[in-house]
C-alpha cells in the first residue's frame, strides 16, 4: 500500500473544504488551473498519457500511409463584395432551345458551383431539371477547345495539337473569317451564319442588325432537334406561327398523343410542376387529373399515365381522328386503322374529354405530322382548351418558335445551287446532327468557319475557328413563354481567355467586315452594352411603378432575374377547318413492318453537351440505361428478330444482365448501329432510340459512346418516326443499366392506390400488420423496443416523398450529384453496380402485364433510420446518429468494412471502391461544392440530408437570434430541384412544419416498416386515377406465399 | 555435450527395455495399437527428429519453391489491391462482401479442428489424438494467419485497421462494441494467441529433444532459444502439464466461441438469410467438419511423404472420418432446418432468400455445397471406405470445397437479392480475388512445409506416452527389473517420455 504523508492536521482529517482546496494541489501533479491540469480534468489525459499517445501516434505516423500533401495558396488581393467561405448568388437564364428557364446560380469564391431554378421565373418556379444541373459541369469541361485557329488546308486535330502552328489570336481568326466572307461577296456569293434556336430578343435584334449591315449575310436557324410541326399546324390552322406552352394544372383530363411533355420536352420543368399540382389527392381533397397517353414507345409520360394505349404511328393519327369525331371537332380524319379495342378507348377518352370540357387538353408530339396537330387543335377547340385561363393560353408562346423547316429546306437549295460562298457555324454542329446530304453540301462551301465550345465534328471541316464561351460566361437575355424577360448574367469571366460569347464574336466579326456597324455603342462594342441598350427600351416600355433610373431598373432585373413584359396578344381562337382538313389529308406517316422512333435523350437532349459525365451516368428514367443509347423494342419484335430464346435472354432478369447484341438500323437517310434492348410497353414494330450519342469528336467522355440516331433522320425532321430495316449483327455488347430487376414480386415496398379508393376514403388503405409500434390483428400492441427511445429535442429532420407526384424525371439525381460532389464512375463500374448517386429512382413494372405495364417510381435515398441497422454494425463508429435525427457518416473515421452497406435494407450506401477522382483534369475540380468533402477511396458515403445546408441554415438562424430554423428556410438539393415538388423536408418536431403535415397523410407509409428501423422518410403512396380496387386482394397478398422470380 | 551423451545412452537403454516388454506375449494389445511397427521409444525419437535433422531433399525444395511462387502471386495481388483499392475486386454496392469474407470464414473454420483435437480431445483423454494434434494445431495457426490476411485487407483503407482496436488516443475515439465485427476482432485475436501459445507450449519438450540432438550451430541456437531452457526435470514436466491443461481448458470454449462470433457477423444483421439463430451451432459444426477434412487432406499427404504410416494409422483416419460423418450430418440438418424455418416463419423475405438459394442465380453454388457437404460424407457409413486412404483423401477435398461453397452461398446469395428488388445484382470475382485466395494456399503450404521440415510434426513426448507400457504399470514383470524401478518411481505416464535429463 502506498504510504501517505500529511503536512497538517487538516489534511489528515480531510474534513473542511478548506483542507480539500489546499490539499488537492499537493496530490495533483500540476497546480489547479495550469494548462496541464485543465487538460487532465477536461480530457482525462495527463502529461504522461499525452506523451504516451504522442509517441504512439508518431510511431503510427511513421508507418501509416498518407494522402498526398497539397499546398494552399491564399488569395493575395481580396475581391470586393466577396466574403471567403460564403456563397454569393446571382440570377441568370438558361435557354433550352427557345424555352427560357430562369436560374439562380450559387458561386463560391467567384466560381459557380450550383444552379437552382429561380422562384420568380415562370418556367422554373424554383425547380430545375437534370439538364440544367448538368450544364454547370460543361462549364468546367477540360475538353473545351482552348485556342482559335486558322488553317487554310482545313483542320486536322493532329496538325494543330502537335505543332500548334494554326493557333492564332481571336482577331486573326476573325480576320480570316471576314476575309472569307468578303471573298464570297466578291465572287457574287452569299454568306450564311447557321445558329441554333434561342429565346433572346437581343440576339434576335442583333442578327437582324448584322443582316442589315452586311447584305450578303443571312442567319439561318438550324436546330439539331428540328421538328416544327406544332408551329406549322398552329400557323395553318390558327394563324399563329408559334408553339404554345400548355398549363397542365388547368386540365382535369389530359390526352397525350406521343407528346412526352413530362420527359424530353424543352419545357418539362414547367410541365411537371403544373401537372403534379393535381396529382396529390387526399381524403380532404380527392380531386386529381387523369392522364391518358397514346404512344408508340414507352416514354416517361407514358409511364405516368393513368391509362396508356399503345399505337403504331399511323394509329396515333387515327386515334386523334377518332377522338376528334367523338368530341365533335370540326376537323375529321381517317380512323380505320384502329383496332376495335383502340376505337373503344378513343370513344371513352372522347367522352371523358367532353365531360371535362373547359378543363381538358390534348397534347400532340411535335414530331408527328402537322395533320396530327391539326386534329389536336380541333379537339382542343372542341373541348374548350383555349382561353386565357385555360390550359392553352395562345399568348403563352415560345419566342421564335416558328417552324424552321422551310428555312432549312431553303438553305439546302441554296447550297445545292452553289450560291453560298461562306458559311459560319455559330454554336451549331450540322456535321453531327444533319443528314449526310446536307453535310456533303456544306463541305463543298469554299469558306467554312466555326464558333463552338468544342472541337466538334463541324469544327473539323472548318478553316478558321474561335472557341465560344459557355452560357454562364456570357451576357444575354431571354424571354419566357409568358413574355417575361430575364437577363442572362455571366457568373464568371470566360475561363479560357481566348474565347468569347457567340454574340460578342458575331459583333466583332461584323465590325471586321464592316467597321461602322454598332456605331451607337461607340467604343464599347460589347454584347453586354448591346443588351443594356435594348433593355433601355424595355425600361421605357415598362408601365406602372418602376425604378427611377435605368441603372436602378437594371439592378432590379439582375436581382430578381425576371421582369414581366407585355404579353403577346391573346388571340381568340378560330380554327381554320379547311386548312386543317388539308393538313390531315397530307399527313404522311412512317409506315412499314419496322418503324424507328428517334426522340431527344432525357439526359443528353440534343447532344450539344454530351461531354458532360453527369449526363452520361444519369440513368435514363425509362430504361435506367447509362453510357449508351439503345434500340428499344417490344418483346414480340425482339422475338421476331432474334428468336424466342435469345430475346428472352436479353430481356430476362438473370445474370449476365447486360449482354445484348448490336443491331443496325437502316433508313433511307442513313444507318445507325445500336445495342438492342427489350423495353416493356413498346408498340410492336416500333424501335425507339434517342439522339445525343454517337459523338466522334467532342471529348474524352462523349467520344464513341452510343450511336448517332440523327443519321437515320433527315435534317428537316431530325427526330420522329422513320421506316427502317434492321439487321442483327453477330457482335454482342454490354449495356450498363442501374436497375436489373423490375418486379416487386408482391413485396409491399412501393405502395399504390387508386383515385377511387381515395375518393371513397377507404379506411384500410394499406394493410399494416406485424409492424412494431402498431396494433396487430389481434389488437395487441407490438412494442417498438424494450429500450426507451431517444428524446429528440429541438430539431428533428424528416422527409416525405410523394410517389404520386413524382414523375421519375431524375432532376434530383443530378442536383444531388452537383451539391454533394458525388463522383462519376464510368460505364465499366456501372456495369458492376458501383454507381455513386446518393439518390436513385427505383422503377417497378407491374409484371402481370409486361406488354403495357403500370409503372411505379420510388425515389430511394438514405432513410436516416432512427434505429439504423448500419450504425450498430460499424466497428469504428464511423456512422452514428445525430441528436437531430440524422444518420451521419464520418468519412475520416471510416475504415471501409462495408458492413453497414450489407446491413442496409434499402441499399443506399455507396462505397468508394476506387479513387473515383483520379485522373480528373483541371478545371473540373472547380465544380466541387466546397462545403462538402470530396471522399477518398475506401470510405462509405450516402445521402446526408444535405447536412451542409442544415448547418448553413442553423448558422443563419443563430445569427438572427432564432432558436429554431424556420420551416422552409432551406431545402435539400433534391427537394429544391424537384419540379413536381414531390419532396418535402423539414423539422418533424415542429407540428406546424409542412413535413409534419404531409407525413400524417393517409397515403403515408414507411418502406419496410416491419423491420423496426424506423426510417425518417415517409412515402406517400402512388395514386392512379383508376376505379377502386377490391380491398380483399390487397390483404390476401401479404399472407400468401411469395412469388419467386 | 555432456547432456547429450547422457541422453543418447539413456534413451537407448530404456527403449531396449520397452522393446523386450512389448515382445512378451502377455502384453498383446486388446485395442488396435495407436502406433504400429513395434516401435521402440527411441525409434520414435529417431523417426520424428530424423525429419528435421536430415538434409532437405530436392523434393522438399521443389515443393517449397512452388508454394512460395503461389504465395508470391497472392502477395502480389494483395499489394495491387492495397495500392489501387478494393475496387479491383468484383464486389459492388449490392454485394459488399464476397470472396474476401468467404475466404476469411473458410480459413477460420479450417483452424477449428486443430483446437478441437488438441484441446477437447485432450480433455476427453482421446489418446489417438497424439499422432495428429501437433500438425493440426500448426494448421490452426497457419489457417488463422490466412484468415487474418482477408479480414485485414478486405477493408477500404487497410492502413487504418488498427482503429478496430480499443486503444487510448488523442481523438478520444472508442470502438463500437455493438458491432459483431468488433467482437470478431477479440474472438479471432484471442483465438490466435491462445492457439499459438498452446502449440508452442506443447512444442517445448520436443524442441528440447531437437536441441539436444542438434548438430549444427544454427539449429542448436534456434532450438535452444525456443526450448526455453527445458531440462526435463520433474519440475519442468509438472509445470508443463499444468500449463498444457490450462491451455486446453482455455481453448475448449474458444472452439465454440470463435466460430459462434464469426457467425454473429451474419446472425446479428437484419439481412434475410443472415439473420438466423441457428448460425452459431451450425457454424461451429461446419468449422469442425471442414477442419477435420483439412487435417485429413494434409495428414494423408504428410503420411505418404514423410512415411508416417506407423504413426498416422488407419485407426486415426477412421476416427476422423467418423467425426466428419457426424458433423456433416449436423451441417445437413442445419441446411434442412434453415429451409424449414424459412417456410415456417411465414416471412416472405426469408422464404424468398432460401428459395432463391436453391433455385436462384447462385443455385449452382448451393447444390455444390449440398453435394459436397451432405451427400458425400454419407459414404463414410461404410467402414471399408472410412479406412480407404485414397477415398478419404478425395472426400476430404470434397468437404473442403463444399464448406467453402457454404460460406459463399450464405454471404453472396443473401446479399445479392436483398429487400429491394431494384438493387438486386450479381457478383463475380476478378482475377485479383482468385489469385489472392490461391495465394493463401501457397502461404499455408510454405508455413506447413517449413513446419514439417524443422519442427517435430508429431508430438514426440505425447506419442511416447501412449505407447504400450508407457503408462504407469501395475504388473511388475520380474524380467525387466532394472527398469521396473523407473516405472514405479514415476508413477505417472509422462515420466516415460523422453525424459532426457533423468539419467
Amino acid at each position: 500500500m502506498e504510504r501517505k504523508y500529511w503536512k497538517s492536521l487538516d489534511e489528515l482529517s480531510a474534513k473542511s473544504s478548506l483542507s480539500e482546496e489546499y490539499s488537492s494541489p499537493a496530490t495533483a501533479e500540476f497546480a489547479d488551473g495550469s494548462a496541464d491540469n485543465i487538460m487532465e480534468n477536461t480530457s482525462g489525459i495527463n502529461r504522461r498519457s499525452f506523451i504516451g499517445i504522442l509517441s504512439a501516434s508518431m510511431a503510427f505516423a511513421a508507418t501509416a500511409c498518407r494522402r498526398p500533401d497539397t499546398k494552399i495558396v491564399p488569395v493575395v488581393k481580396a475581391s470586393e463584395y466577396l466574403t471567403p467561405g460564403l456563397p454569393t448568388y446571382y440570377t441568370t437564364v438558361f435557354s433550352h432551345g427557345n424555352a427560357a428557364i430562369g436560374l439562380v446560380a450559387k458561386t463560391r469564391d467567384g466560381r459557380p458551383v450550383k444552379l437552382e431554378g429561380n422562384e420568380k421565373h415562370i418556367a422554373s418556379m424554383g425547380s430545375s431539371s437534370a439538364w440544367i444541373q448538368g450544364s454547370l459541369l460543361a462549364l468546367y469541361d477540360p475538353d473545351r477547345m482552348k485556342n482559335p485557329f486558322v488553317n487554310k488546308g482545313g483542320f486536322t486535330p493532329s496538325t494543330v495539337k502537335k505543332a500548334a502552328p494554326g493557333f492564332v489570336s481571336i482577331a486573326t481568326a476573325l480576320g480570316a473569317m471576314a476575309e472569307g466572307m468578303k471573298n464570297a461577296d466578291g465572287a457574287g456569293k452569299v454568306s450564311r451564319i447557321l445558329i441554333g434556336e434561342h429565346a433572346s430578343p437581343s440576339f434576335d435584334a442583333l442578327t437582324k442588325e448584322i443582316e442589315a449591315a452586311i447584305p450578303s449575310v443571312k442567319f439561318v436557324v438550324v436546330p439539331a432537334l428540328n421538328g416544327g410541326n406544332t408551329a406549322e399546324a398552329n400557323k395553318q390552322v390558327l394563324g399563329i406561327d408559334a408553339e404554345f406552352a400548355i398549363d397542365y394544372s388547368k386540365a382535369d383530363v389530359i390526352l397525350s398523343v406521343d407528346a412526352d411533355f413530362l420527359g424530353t420536352d424543352k419545357n418539362s420543368v414547367y410541365n411537371i410542376r403544373q401537372f403534379a399540382k393535381s396529382r396529390k389527392p387526399s381524403y380532404s381533397n380527392p380531386k386529381m387529373s387523369k392522364l391518358v397517353v397514346v404512344e408508340g414507345m414507352m416514354s416517361l409520360t407514358g409511364m405516368n399515365a393513368d391509362k396508356r394505349i399503345k399505337a403504331s404511328p399511323d394509329q396515333l393519327i387515327a386515334f386523334l381522328a377518332a377522338v376528334a369525331k367523338g368530341v365533335g371537332a370540326s376537323v375529321s380524319g381517317d380512323d380505320s386503322t384502329l383496332t376495335a379495342e383502340q376505337k373503344e378507348e378513343a370513344k371513352k377518352v372522347a367522352e371523358e374529354l367532353k365531360a371535362a370540357s373547359g378543363k381538358a387538353v390534348v397534347a400532340v408530339g411535335d414530331h408527328l405530322p402537322a395533320g396530327a396537330h391539326a386534329l389536336g387543335i380541333a379537339i382542343n377547340a372542341a373541348v374548350g382548351a383555349f382561353g386565357t385561363d385555360k390550359a392553352i393560353n395562345t399568348a403563352h408562346q415560345f419566342p421564335y418558335s416558328n417552324s424552321k423547316k422551310a428555312a432549312f429546306a431553303a438553305l439546302r437549295e441554296e447550297l445545292k445551287s452553289g450560291k453560298v460562298g461562306a458559311v459560319l457555324f455559330a454554336g451549331v454542329n450540322p456535321a453531327y446532327s444533319a443528314d449526310a446530304e446536307l453535310q456533303e453540301l456544306l463541305k463543298k462551301v469554299e469558306h467554312r468557319f466555326a464558333f463552338s465550345m468544342y472541337e466538334d465534328e463541324t469544327v473539323q471541316m472548318c478553316s478558321a475557328y474561335v472557341p465560344a464561351a459557355h452560357y454562364l460566361e456570357s451576357w444575354g437575355d431571354a424571354q419566357a413563354f409568358d413574355g417575361s424577360l430575364s437577363v442572362q448574367q455571366p457568373l464568371v469571366a470566360p475561363l479560357n481567355p481566348n474565347s468569347a460569347s457567340l454574340a460578342d464574336l458575331l459583333m466583332q466579326l461584323t465590325k471586321v467586315v464592316k467597321a461602322d456597324t454598332f456605331a451607337s455603342l461607340g467604343e464599347k462594342v460589347a454584347y453586354v452594352e448591346y443588351v443594356r441598350n435594348r433593355w433601355t427600351n424595355v425600361y421605357s416600355a415598362t408601365s406602372g411603378e418602376k425604378p427611377a433610373t435605368f441603372d436602378a431598373f437594371w439592378a432590379t432585373v439582375l436581382r430578381d432575374g425576371a421582369v414581366a413584359a407585355s404579353l403577346n396578344a391573346s388571340a381568340t381562337v378560330s380554327v381554320n377547318a379547311g386548312a386543317a382538313n388539308a393538313l390531315v389529308a397530307q399527313a404522311k406517316v412512317a409506315k412499314g413492318d419496322l418503324v424507328a422512333l428517334v426522340t431527344p435523350s432525357y439526359a443528353q437532349y440534343d447532344g450539344s453537351l454530351s461531354n458532360t459525365s453527369w449526363f452520361m451516368e444519369l440513368p435514363d428514367p425509362v430504361t435506367k440505361m447509362t453510357w449508351d443509347n439503345v434500340a428499344l423494342m417490344s418483346m414480340n419484335t425482339a422475338v421476331k428478330l432474334l428468336g424466342e430464346k435469345k430475346a428472352k435472354e436479353i430481356a430476362g432478369e438473370a445474370p449476365p444482365y447486360e449482354d445484348t447484341v448490336l443491331v443496325r438500323l437502316k433508313s433511307a437517310n442513313g444507318v445507325v448501329e445500336l445495342p438492342l434492348w427489350v423495353q416493356p410497353g413498346m408498340q410492336d414494330g416500333v424501335i425507339a432510340t434517342t439522339t445525343g450519342f454517337g459523338r466522334q469528336k467532342l471529348g474524352e467522355v462523349a467520344n464513341n459512346v452510343g450511336g448517332n440516331a440523327y443519321a437515320i433522320m433527315s435534317g428537316e425532321q431530325s427526330f420522329g418516326y422513320v421506316p427502317v430495316t434492321i439487321e442483327v449483327t453477330e457482335r454482342t455488347y454490354h449495356v450498363a443499366t442501374t436497375q436489373k430487376h423490375t418486379d416487386l414480386i408482391g413485396r409491399k415496398l412501393a405502395l399504390e392506390t387508386t383515385a377511387g379508393q381515395i375518393a371513397a376514403k377507404d379506411e384500410h388503405l394499406f394493410h399494416k400488420e406485424h409492424v412494431p409500434g402498431k396494433k396487430s390483428h389481434k389488437n395487441e400492441e407490438l412494442p417498438q423496443s424494450i429500450i426507451p427511445s431517444f428524446a429528440y429535442k429541438g430539431h428533428r429532420w424528416g422527409m416525405t416523398i410523394d410517389m404520386s407526384a413524382c414523375v421519375g424525371c431524375g432532376a434530383c439525381i443530378t442536383a444531388c450529384q452537383a451539391e454533394n460532389n458525388t463522383p462519376v464512375v464510368g460505364k465499366e463500374h456501372v456495369l458492376n453496380a458501383r454507381e455513386m448517386h446518393w439518390i436513385r429512382i427505383d422503377r417497378y413494372y407491374d409484371h402481370s402485364n409486361l406488354e403495357n405495364p403500370n409503372v411505379t417510381f420510388q425515389p430511394m435515398l438514405c432513410q436516416h433510420c432512427e434505429n439504423a441497422p448500419c450504425e450498430n454494425v460499424c466497428p469504428v463508429a464511423a456512422t452514428t446518429h445525430s441528436p437531430e435525427g440524422l444518420n451521419e457518416m464520418t468519412y475520416n473515421r471510416c475504415v471501409g468494412t462495408k458492413y453497414c452497406a450489407n446491413n442496409c435494407p434499402y441499399k443506399v450506401r455507396r462505397f468508394n471502391w476506387l479513387n473515383w477522382h483520379k485522373g480528373k483534369r483541371t478545371p473540373m475540380e472547380f465544380v466541387h461544392n466546397p462545403d462538402v468533402t470530396v471522399r477518398m477511396r475506401g470510405v462509405m458515403e450516402k445521402c446526408s440530408f444535405c447536412t451542409q445546408r442544415i448547418a448553413e441554415a442553423r448558422q443563419k438562424a443563430k445569427d438572427a437570434g432564432e432558436l429554431y430554423i424556420k420551416d422552409g428556410a432551406f431545402q435539400t438539393a433534391c427537394q429544391q430541384a424537384c419540379p413536381a415538388a414531390a419532396i418535402t423536408f423539414g423539422n418533424t418536431n415542429n407540428p406546424e412544419s409542412v413535413v409534419s403535415k404531409t407525413r400524417t397523410s393517409e397515403r403515408g407509409f414507411l418502406v419496410l416498416e416491419e423491420l423496426n428501423a424506423r426510417p425518417q422518410i415517409t412515402y406517400l403512396a402512388k395514386v392512379r386515377n383508376q376505379a377502386a380496387k377490391a380491398h380483399g386482394t390487397e390483404h390476401g397478398k401479404e399472407h400468401g406465399a411469395e412469388k419467386h422470380g | 555435450m555432456e547432456a547429450k551423451e547422457h541422453v543418447a545412452t539413456a534413451t537407448a537403454g530404456y527403449s531396449n527395455g520397452v522393446g523386450s516388454y512389448l515382445d512378451s506375449p502377455s502384453a498383446k494389445p486388446i485395442r488396435e495399437p495407436l502406433v504400429l511397427g513395434n516401435k521402440t521409444i527411441h525409434q520414435i525419437t529417431e523417426d520424428i527428429c530424423g525429419v528435421a535433422e536430415q538434409k532437405a531433399t530436392p523434393k522438399f525444395w521443389a515443393a517449397l519453391l512452388a508454394s512460395m511462387l503461389v504465395a508470391g502471386a497472392g502477395i502480389g495481388a494483395l499489394t495491387y489491391t492495397i495500392a489501387v483499392g478494393i475496387g479491383v475486386w468484383g464486389l459492388n454496392n449490392t454485394i459488399g462482401w464476397g470472396w474476401d469474407i468467404t475466404n476469411f470464414v473458410f480459413w477460420v473454420g479450417i483452424g477449428h479442428a486443430g483446437t478441437l483435437i488438441s484441446a477437447v480431445l485432450f480433455l476427453f483423454r482421446q489418446k489417438w489424438r497424439t499422432a495428429i494434434n501437433r500438425s493440426a494445431e500448426a494448421m490452426t495457426i497457419f489457417a488463422v494467419i490466412n484468415a487474418a490476411v482477408f479480414v485485414l485487407t478486405h477493408t477500404g483503407r487497410p492502413w487504418l485497421d488498427y482503429w478496430l482496436l480499443p486503444y487510448p488516443n488523442q481523438m478520444k475515439m472508442w470502438v463500437n462494441f455493438r458491432s459483431p465485427l468488433e467482437w470478431d476482432v477479440f474472438a479471432v485475436s484471442t483465438y490466435f494467441t491462445i492457439s499459438l501459445l498452446f502449440w508452442f507450449t506443447g512444442l517445448v519438450p520436443d524442441l528440447a529433444t531437437l536441441r539436444n540432438r542438434a548438430k549444427t550451430k544454427l539449429a542448436k541456437a534456434g532450438y535452444t532459444i525456443f526450448s526455453l531452457g527445458w531440462t526435463g526435470s520433474t519440475r519442468n514436466w509438472h509445470h508443463y502439464e499444468f500449463a498444457y491443461m490450462i491451455f486446453a481448458g482455455l481453448s475448449t470454449p474458444l472452439v465454440l466461441s470463435v466460430h459462434s462470433i464469426v457467425s454473429f457477423d451474419f446472425a446479428v444483421s437484419i439481412l434475410p438469410g443472415w439473420h438466423t439463430t441457428i448460425f452459431p451451432p451450425y457454424f461451429v459444426a461446419g468449422a469442425i467438419f471442414s477442419g477435420f477434412a483439412m487435417v485429413l487432406t494434409l495428414m494423408l499427404v504428410a503420411r505418404e511423404i514423410l512415411d508416417l504410416h506407423d504413426y498416422i494409422t488407419l485407426k486415426h483416419i477412421d476416427n476422423m472420418n467418423k467425426i466428419i460423418l457426424a458433423t456433416g450430418m449436423i451441417v445437413g440438418y442445419a441446411y434442412a432446418m434453415e429451409m424449414f424455418i424459412a417456410y415456417y416463419s411465414g416471412n416472405p423475405y426469408e422464404r424468398f432468400v432460401f428459395f432463391n438459394r436453391a433455385f436462384g442465380d447462385y443455385a449452382w453454388s448451393y447444390w455444390a455445397m449440398v453435394t459436397c457437404n451432405v451427400i458425400s460424407p454419407q459414404f463414410f457409413w461404410s467402414a471399408k471406405l472410412r479406412r480407404n486412404v485414397w477415398f478419404t483423401f478425395v472426400l476430404s477435398i470434397f468437404v473442403n470445397i463444399g464448406m467453402w461453397f457454404e460460406r459463399f452461398t450464405i454471404i453472396s446469395t443473401s446479399l445479392h437479392h436483398g429487400y429491394l428488388p431494384s438493387s438486386w445484382h450479381y457478383y463475380t470475382p476478378t482475377w485479383v480475388e482468385i489469385t489472392i485466395f490461391i495465394g493463401t494456399f501457397g502461404l499455408f503450404m510454405v508455413f506447413f512445409l517449413l513446419f514439417a521440415k524443422y519442427l517435430p510434426i508429431i508430438a514426440i513426448g505425447e506419442v511416447k506416452s501412449i505407447m504400450p507400457g508407457a503408462q504407469p504399470s501395475h504388473h511388475h514383470h520380474e524380467d525387466h527389473g532394472e527398469h521396473g524401478d523407473y516405472y514405479n518411481a514415476g508413477g505417472h505416464y509422462a515420466e516415460s517420455n523422453d525424459a532426457q535429463a533423468k539419467h
